[in-house]
């Protein structure tokens, strides 16, 4: 069954003087629906062009299915590719394009009719078989690239951006389509995006890239929930970040840490007791893991274990109704803001201005080492 | 009989490959790199013998008979340096011609292109295919018309009516260059700037002007370059002044070779020069971007000024270009063409037995071309070689830039009697130098389809399982069809059209535009305006099969 | 001080029509949002606005005055491009300073206020670089000074899809920025701007009009647009949404409720009980079902009509076997599909429904520990409350699938 296995590979362009993929290892296991995810630049792409054979990596070793693939050329290797831009031959009817790859294989005739209709029924474009591409908007050119790719029987499913041209509305829809059909036929696909969301919204397994280095795979779960960098933990998801220092070592590997410029004293997890007496560090924290409470909440009376959740005050400086969440922008008195965020029908109404009280679980607090530039590292550009 | 595939690495094909169709064998078979790289020496063999090495030779030519060049130049037993001062006059006018003829051109390219490009009014496309026609007539056909027509108002050949013929025949190389920039530059820019507070005349000095800055100065750079090497036209407007191509045609009759040489060179090392500093001047250089004159540009920008210029460039447009380019058409029914044609010395039979040559010999020059012209443009887009692209990049120009009469004294001197000896003038030299300087005209609009063609489109068909041969058969062929057609249209026409190489070359054998020449200076003019007026009109239907052919290119 | 008012504005190009018959107002220091799919005539409308376009009919007014005639340059306003629309040939300070130059505005006072504003976005020091040479979002920054700068009495900005060319996280940092900006004290702008993203809509926007094919679809708040989408189209175009055919009954109302009122904290509900009234629905599965609509259309229903009931997937609430005799307006089924999506999770739930299986999409905020019980291929009862149910007329299926299809 199709694997795919990458072993310290590195790309270079221009003669060794551009650096896109940096010594990279990693293995994609059958069946699984893998991205791979970073900013523009990071070397995904080049990556993923590296596996279906349109680029020879510079150094290291691909297998798929267990065998170095070195020196066979992509139409040798059996994988279906989608692309952002489509790439459709317009050239070719509806049908002859998604029986290009048939062809090429040299399938007798019943066997090509057969899986071209599959393909096409999959995508709901049979009627269209004799059409020109021209006819199609993008959502329709892409679902065409899409049985195009799956007519083969290719059993891997490689896509760059195959969501990215496609109006933003649409693509929130299409994309649980697409995991859908890779689900149901049980593909090994890969991914590259550079949107987090889409990301997170429909993959098995994500490897987060970032300057040709892979900085952490795992499922969506895992690198939402742990992240293991600053970098991730900010791509991945919305995240606040409070800049402080350790205040005092606590018993059960805790910490009490101060935030910048007399901010609230904060407890947190010191695992493996990586940090030290007057360490800068960074806290992080998810939107939605911020609790709201006024200032006369009765938490004696409360029916809910609060155990474990640190409180502290910030002001609300505004609120946005975004439809199915709701943005609170908070400030502490230092100056540091940071957002909370409901569900729509969050029926708290603060008022502006607001004095409220917080709560973070010390569960829901990441800490990392504070990095030399923070706004280049919580800033993508 | 494999029915289902099974996911086995590098297997399928050759499992499936007995039933491949034994085109898509043969595809597979070709599509070996040692094919490919065996196809590339071919192509760059020809390249260096077509192109490169006439004008290598004429340099070291040159360069060995330093001592005769300087006996026979400078110091003839004779005339002493006469010949010299002969070259130096005539450069003199050619520079001076071209300069006028380029700086008219400008004034009157600038509101035309914008005209044909920015506004939509009835009859755009006509205007637009008739701007273009003297590009495609024959230039010695285009002079005629424009001596007859001047000669109404008392015009007689010599350097103001010379003036005249290259502005009319350089114009469309200008037009055309500016107005491929503003059509690729987005009204997005000039949009800004509006909504910025720019007024009309602002908009176009700080704006379009410093974008357009490129193709204003390859267009003015390659009409300057035509101008200089004109013969067709310059033959019949001159008169008894003498231009520098028509002294090497001079020269060359007069079998002056030491002369002829020292000329052709001079002209080709300043044409190469010419063009490599369009490289050089698109790059620095530039417009005054930052004074402005608000006010006075926003009061030039009124409606009505704008109106009064555009009113005033089409009538310079008409009476300078279009009338002139055309009026021997209406000649024809003045004269008695019949008569000349078939009087006792046959001329129909020449005029039939040239129109056969230019034809045969413009057919041939396409074919030759399309064979290697494909595969170099496959080289200069496709191959990653760093400097070697960039040098067989920039000699693919030479052939256009320099004069033609030069370059086909290079030829003569490479491939004739005096150098390697293969080739006579004659037909095949002749059609020798038609492969030469047309060879650009060919692989230009390839090149130019192939960088805009889609890569991905290949890329998705290797991944779909066809080796490269198949993918160029059927993905990129279709895709660059249009390209193709247009560089033979234009390697037709521009072979139809030339005389000063021709003449240097052609030993017994006439081809149209030099025909039309040798009739107008035996004063056989009748004969003369019929031949022209059939080669006019079959151009302009070449140039407007070549219209269509870009227009279904460009949906 | 500026307000703008849009009479009866309709523009084509050949046969098609980009704009049919539009009837708008912005008011003085609004931040307005056109929102819509691409090609619906989003931009058309803002080169209207800025005078780019000539309308083929109807009025533009900012401030009561007729511009329909004026060049963009005397409407004096600021306008930001997709692409930004940078001059390529021209530097930082050049491309900055160009409205003061070409209107021959103060030049030390403009320089003045170029070196203010490279302060203010951080761009000081790289006065001389091409815009080539500029990061996205650098650029994003040099094409808004550009723009702010050429306000003089006018104080109107157009934004056309200001953030689309950048990164996500940067695009939700500057989001923010953008709203602080335009409503600060020294601007208090009055903002234009078009988006075809609905969440940016809601992050930034007082009112949003929502732009299909052409034709102004609905102009609200937020929160009108989201809770009462004036047809399927805006109702999908705001979030991920479920459908169902179904009949009104007007002959009895509800007579339960799924939400008792609570006291004081119940305003979100309170507020919809105000603003609109109960009504009936069969959808064929031997119950009834309810749901809410606005007071001023209740008129329109009438018993037995053929209507489109749509609830968000948000607004569908989930617990584990089977609860139809407990829950009112719930369905029965099976979980065929979970996601964890970050804030969310995703269950896709196959139920029966007039005797077809049709998959309904249910997200629950993955703070809460509940989801946990989820599991695919368990059965679940999903349920919705009445007052986020959502009723059309229905509008024919051929239309239900273009909308849904989004083609």
């Amino acid at each position: 069954m199709p694997t795919i296995e990458l072993i310290g590979v590195t790309k270079t362009f221009n003669e060794g003087k551009v650096l896109a993929v940096d010594d990279i290892t990693l293995k994609i296991n059958d069946g699984d629906y893998v991205f791979l995810l970073g900013p523009t630049g990071c070397g995904k792409t080049t990556t993923l062009r590296m596996i279906a054979g349109l680029e020879e990596p510079t150094n290291g070793k691909v297998f798929i299915d267990g065998k170095d693939v070195k020196g066979i050329p992509p139409e040798d290797r059996d994988m279906g590719f989608i692309f952002q831009h489509f790439e459709i031959f317009d050239h070719l009817t509806v049908w002859e394009n998604v029986t290009f790859g048939l062809e090429m294989r040299g399938y007798d005739d019943d066997y090509i009719v057969q899986q071209a209709e599959k393909a096409l029924t999959t995508v709901d474009l049979l009627e269209y078989v004799d059409e020109y591409p021209s006819i199609f908007g993008n959502p329709g050119l892409q679902k065409l690239g899409i049985a195009r790719a799956i007519a083969t029987g290719a059993k891997i499913l490689i896509m760059d951006e195959p969501l990215g041209s496609l109006d933003p509305k649409v693509s929130n829809v299409f994309r649980h389509e697409l995991r859908n059909l890779i689900k149901d036929l049980g593909l090994t696909a890969i991914h590259v995006t550079h949107n987090q969301e889409e990301a997170m919204a429909i993959a098995d397994q994500i490897i987060i890239m970032r300057a040709g280095k892979i900085l952490q795979m795992g499922t969506p779960y895992d690198l939402y929930e742990s992240p293991n960098s600053i970098f991730v933990a900010n791509f991945l998801g919305e995240t606040n970040f409070l800049q402080g220092f350790v205040l005092k070592l606590l018993e059960d590997a805790k910490m009490e840490m101060w935030i910048r410029l007399g901010g609230p004293r904060i407890t947190c997890n010191n695992i493996n007791l990586q940090f030290d007496l007057d360490d800068n560090i960074v806290i992080a924290f998810r939107f939605e893991d911020v609790y709201l409470f006024p200032e006369d909440y009765g938490f004696e009376k409360s029916v809910y274990d609060w155990s474990g959740v640190q409180f502290f005050k910030a002001s609300l400086e505004d609120s946005r109704f975004v439809g199915a969440t709701k943005r609170f922008y908070l400030f502490l008195d230092n100056g540091d803001k940071f957002l909370s965020i409901k569900p729509g029908s969050y029926e708290e109404n603060f008022v502006p201005g607001e004095t409220l009280i917080i709560g973070i679980h010390i569960d829901d607090i990441h800490v990392f080492k504070a990095p030399s530039d923070m706004l280049y590292e919580t800033s993508l550009s | 009989m494999l029915k289902e595939n099974t996911f086995k690495i590098g297997k399928t094909t050759r499992q499936v490959e007995a039933n491949l169709s034994l085109s898509l064998k043969i595809d597979r078979f070709f599509s070996k790199p040692v094919y490919r790289k065996g196809l590339d020496t071919i192509t760059i063999i020809f390249f260096i013998l077509v192109v490169v090495g006439p004008i290598i030779n004429i340099f070291s030519t040159i360069f060995l008979n330093l001592p005769s060049i300087y006996s026979d130049v400078f110091a003839d037993d004779l005339i002493g340096n006469l010949k010299w001062i002969n070259i130096l006059n005539s450069l003199g006018i050619s520079f001076s011609v071209a300069t006028i003829a380029v700086i008219a051109d400008i004034f009157l390219a600038f509101p035309t292109s914008i005209i044909l490009t920015r506004y939509n009014f009835r009859g755009k496309k006509i205007l637009d295919a008739l701007v273009d026609l003297p590009m495609a007539v024959p230039t010695s056909a285009l002079g005629f018309s424009i001596l007859l027509f001047w000669g109404i108002f008392g015009i007689n050949p010599g350097i103001p009516l010379i003036i005249l013929g290259h502005i009319v025949f350089t114009f469309p190389y200008i037009v055309r260059n500016m107005k491929i920039v503003l059509e690729k530059s987005d009204t997005l820019y000039e949009d800004a700037a509006r909504t910025l507070g720019a007024s009309g005349i602002t908009v176009f000095r700080t704006i379009t002007l410093p974008m357009m800055k490129e193709g204003l100065i390859a267009g003015a750079i390659l009409a300057f370059t035509r101008s200089l090497g004109e013969t067709g036209a310059t033959l019949i407007l001159s008169g008894l002044v003498e231009t520098a191509p028509i002294l090497i045609v001079g020269f060359r009759r007069q079998l002056e070779l030491p002369a002829a040489s020292l000329l052709a060179g001079i002209l080709i090392a300043i044409s190469i020069a010419l063009l490599f500093s369009i490289k050089f001047f698109t790059r620095r250089g530039n417009f005054p971007v930052k004074r402005v004159l608000p006010n006075l540009e926003r009061f030039l920008s009124h409606r009505y000024l704008r109106h009064f210029r555009d009113g005033i460039t089409l009538i310079f447009l008409v009476i300078i270009i279009l009338i002139p380019s055309l009026f021997i058409i209406w000649q024809l029914t003045e004269g008695n063409f019949i008569e000349g044609l078939f009087s006792q010395d046959y001329k129909w039979a020449y005029l039939y037995v040239s129109f056969m040559a230019s034809i045969q010999i413009g057919a041939l020059a396409v074919v030759i071309n399309l064979i290697f012209g494909i595969p170099f443009a496959f080289i200069i887009t496709k191959r990653k070689w760093g400097k070697i692209i960039t040098f067989l990049d920039t000699m693919l120009d030479v052939p256009i830039a320099i004069p033609s009469a030069a370059l086909g004294f290079a030829i003569f001197l490479f491939w004739g009697p005096a150098g390697l000896g293969l080739f006579q003038p004659g037909f095949f030299m002749i059609l020798f130098v038609h492969v030469t300087f047309s060879f650009p005209y060919m692989v230009r609009p390839i090149i130019g389809v192939l960088e805009s063609s889609n890569v991905g489109v290949e890329e998705a068909a290797r991944t779909l399982g066809a080796s490269n041969l198949t993918v160029f058969r059927k993905i990129t062929l279709p895709s660059i069809k249009q390209g193709i057609i247009a560089g033979c249209i234009m390697v037709f026409t521009r072979s139809l059209g030339e005389t000063g190489a021709t003449i240097v070359v052609m030993g017994s054998i006439r081809t149209i535009p030099v025909l039309i020449v040798d009739w107008v200076e035996a004063n056989a003019y009748s004969s003369a305006i019929f031949a022209s007026t059939v080669v006019i009109i079959f151009s302009a239907f070449l140039i407007f099969a070549l219209r269509a052919v870009r227009r279904r290119g460009g949906k | 001080m500026v307000k703008i008012d849009l009479k009866n504005v309709s523009k084509s190009y050949g046969k098609f029509i980009a704009l049919k018959n539009i009837s708008l107002q912005v008011k003085d220091k609004e931040y307005f949002i056109i929102l819509g799919p691409t090609g619906g005539g989003k931009t058309t409308l803002l080169k209207i606005i800025s005078g780019l376009v000539k309308p083929d009919d109807g009025e533009v007014l900012f401030d009561d005055i007729d511009v329909t005639r004026m060049t963009p340059g005397e409407r004096n306003i600021g306008f930001m491009f997709e692409n930004y629309a940078l001059f390529p040939h021209m530097n930082l300070v050049d491309n900055i300073s160009y409205s003061g130059r070409v209107n021959a505005r103060n030049p030390e006072m403009t320089k003045k206020l170029v070196e203010q504003v490279l302060m203010m976005t951080l761009l000081t020091g790289r006065n001389e670089a091409l815009p080539e040479e500029l990061s996205g979002g650098m650029k994003q920054r040099v094409a808004l000074c550009r723009s702010l700068l050429n306000l003089e009495q006018t104080k109107l900005l157009i934004l056309d899809e200001p953030l689309k060319a950048l990164d996500a996280g940067l695009r939700m940092n500057l989001r923010r920025e953008l709203l602080l900006m335009a409503k600060s004290k020294q601007l208090e702008l009055t903002v234009v701007h078009v988006t075809n993203e609905e969440e940016e809509a809601m992050m930034v926007a007082d009112r949003i009009a929502v732009i299909n094919q052409g034709e102004l679809v609905q102009v609200g708040t937020p929160h009108d647009i989201y809770y009462y989408p004036k047809d399927l189209f805006v109702a999908n175009f705001m979030s991920e949404i479920n459908y169902f055919d179904g009949i009104c009954i007007r002959e009895e109302s509800p007579k339960w409720d799924i939400y008792k009122m609570s006291g004081q904290k119940d305003n979100f509900y309170t507020q919809i009980h105000e603003e609109s009234s109960p009504i009936l629905i069969d959808l064929n599965t031997g119950d009834q079902f309810a749901a809410y609509i606005k007071n001023d259309v209740s008129n329109e229903y009438n018993h037995g009509d053929k209507i489109l009931l749509v609830v968000r997937a948000n607004h569908m609430k989930i617990r584990l076997g089977n609860r139809l005799n407990q829950k009112k307006n719930s369905f029965f089924g099976k979980i065929i599909r979970r996601k964890f999506m970050g804030v969310f999770y995703r269950f896709e739930v196959l139920i029966g429904i007039n005797n077809q299986e049709k998959t309904v999409v249910v997200t629950i905020p993955a703070t809460s520990e509940v989801h946990n019980k989820f599991k695919e291929n368990l059965e679940v009862t999903i349920y919705f409350p009445k007052e986020l149910g959502i009723v059309f007329k229905h509008p024919g299926n051929k239309v239900v699938n273009e909308v849904i299809k989004l083609e």
